[in-house]
């Protein structure tokens, strides 16, 4: 079983989070090509074009694009379609404060590379327990 | 990260849950970056205000503050909204979109920011000077602030800037460090660039090139060939390179710390390129309208007086064509300048809508009546065809030859 160790934002509480994988190894443009009301990738040419992150753990790279980034997963989160977990490779300022303020938990700086250690699918369980979190690749 | 009493008391919420918010995602992202510290700031630029970037998450998140009591700390100022405040019906802007839209405004208001909704607020009097550390958001005018002024600012992200402006603090990473400004890719210019769509090309060409190398806060370019660009030029240019990544960029003889970066080797730097004439041509030739427009939009970033003046001559003696749009958007201090003479009323009398409060991107546009848009800016190109914003077909021609387009 493949286990990866990292962190995760101060302001996020004790819990164990389980669900399926979503991967990409692009980064994610989140103004204008992740589409809060429907909970999908809508960029054009993206490997994750028109799949869908709701509920899911989605495991990215990093975020790229507009300052204005952030708001889109506080939208995610109001819409309910907000994934259950995002876990990032290298991440970047505007994922880390959206998911900081839409309460979605967010993990990164991984002894494993995340996107090449979880497929998706990938059932994976992570436990998150004052700052460190351990990701489970359960099935 | 170390903080100081005042911070742990704002984290602890002695102040106030809007602050403890605040403060809260500021320690988040800073031990991400493993910062040693929190800094003050002079000014912040506040991005998220589009009602159709930032949709009902925004108008929640602005609600929690004001309910809570926060204002702002330290002068700030605001990127625009997704229409004009007075004459939203003017670019058919519908009830529900505005009432929203200014719900938002009020909201920025409640907090203290001055509700300027431009994202050049250095054409206003939001200036900088060398070395100053701000909290600016907006990529254009984050751009503008570190290579133009020489000031010292992140990319910060509409949720970092706003706490930034709540708490007066910025935290101590990126740009804020001499050792993260020097330049990493070196760019000579063998090209003659005429113009503001000339300086957005070379910002497509030199971004595409340099987007994929792994810096950890974005290629950083040294131009070399450029000579007496005019301000509005530099911010074309900049805003280009920020909608790839780069939020800082050195000129040769022109921007303020490029002196120390001068004599850097030519292996000291990752990566080089030379843009020259036939790129440039060949960067329109692949940008330009497949077919006849409808629409023209120009301003993004807002457009300067010198910018108004130049449209203001080029139009001499002409007319919008029956069916078309030209709409110019700007701020309403470059407005009240046009107001002060008769360009103002010449601009209206020719046909042109001049928009403020909002810009070429952020502004929802009518399906009914537009299929496509032409500008002048790679900027808005990118973002007025994103598939959740506008998604609509984008292209670009220099002004003059927009001009031929739409007027008679």
């Amino acid at each position: 079983m493949t286990i990866l160790r990292g962190k995760s934002l101060r302001s996020v509480k004790n819990q164990v989070i389980e669900g399926d994988a979503v991967v990409t190894s692009e980064p994610i443009t989140l103004l204008g090509f992740v589409d809060p009301r429907s909970g999908k990738v809508v960029e054009r040419g993206h490997e994750l074009q028109d799949v869908e992150i709701k509920d899911k753990i989605f495991v990215f790279p990093k975020g790229v694009g507009s300052t204005v980034g952030p708001y889109v997963l506080i939208n995610l989160k109001k819409e309910g379609n907000a994934p259950l977990a995002v876990i990032n490779r290298e991440s970047d300022q505007g994922t880390i404060s959206g998911c900081s303020m839409a309460g979605i938990p967010l993990v990164y700086k991984l002894d494993l590379d995340p996107i090449t250690s979880i497929k998706t699918g990938d059932r994976l369980r992570i436990t998150i327990n004052e700052g460190t979190t351990e990701i489970e690749v359960v099935e | 990260m170390y903080l100081t009493k005042e911070e742990t008391q704002a984290l602890e919420g002695e102040f106030g849950e809007g602050v403890q918010t605040a403060m809260g995602l500021l320690v988040d992202v800073g031990e991400f970056y493993e910062a040693d510290r929190l800094i003050p700031i002079d000014s912040a630029h506040i991005s998220g205000v589009s009602y159709l970037t930032g949709g009902d998450g925004l108008i929640d998140i602005l609600d929690f503050f004001v309910e809570k009591g926060a204002r702002t700390k330290v002068f700030s100022t605001l990127n625009p909204s997704g229409m004009d405040r007075d004459n939203w019906e003017s670019h058919f802007i519908d009830l529900e979109f505005a009432t929203k839209q200014l719900h938002i405004i009020r909201n920025f208001e409640e907090l203290g920011v001055s509700t300027t909704c431009s994202c050049t607020p250095y054409d206003f009097g939001h200036i900088l000077s060398k070395g100053q550390h701000v909290a600016w958001a907006e990529s254009s005018a984050i751009t503008f602030a570190n290579s133009f002024f020489g000031a010292r600012t992140n990319k910060e992200d509409s949720l970092t800037v706003l706490s930034a402006a709540i708490t007066g603090k910025t935290i101590n990473y990126g740009f804020h460090l001499t050792e993260n400004r020097v330049p990493n890719v070196l760019v000579n210019i063998d090209a003659s660039l005429d113009e503001y769509a000339d300086y957005s090309i070379v910002g497509e060409i030199v971004g595409k090139a340099f987007n994929k190398l792994p810096f950890p806060f974005g290629a950083i370019p040294l131009f070399r060939g450029i000579s007496n660009p005019r301000p509005f030029e530099l911010k074309g240019l900049g805003a280009a390179l920020a909608s790839f990544g780069t939020h800082l960029f050195h000129i040769d003889g022109i921007t303020p710390e490029v002196e120390v970066y001068s004599d850097l080797k030519p292996s000291h730097f990752h990566d080089e390129i030379t843009v020259t004439d036939d790129m440039v041509s060949d960067m329109y030739e692949e940008l330009k309208p497949p077919s006849e427009s409808i629409i023209a939009v120009i301003g993004c970033p807002n457009a300067s007086y010198e910018e108004i003046l130049e449209i203001h001559e080029l139009t001499e003696g002409r007319h919008v064509k029956e069916g078309k749009e030209f709409w110019l958007f700007t701020n309403r201090a470059q407005r009240a300048l046009a107001q002060s003479s008769s360009v103002f009323s010449d601009l209206v009398d020719r046909g042109m809508k001049i928009l403020v409060d909002t810009c070429p991107e952020v502004t929802p546009y009518d399906k009914s009546r537009f299929s496509s848009v032409l500008t002048n800016s790679i900027k808005a190109q990118h973002y007025i065809s994103a598939p959740s914003l506008n998604n609509l077909p984008t292209y670009i021609l220099p002004v003059r030859r927009i001009v031929e387009e739409i007027f008679e």
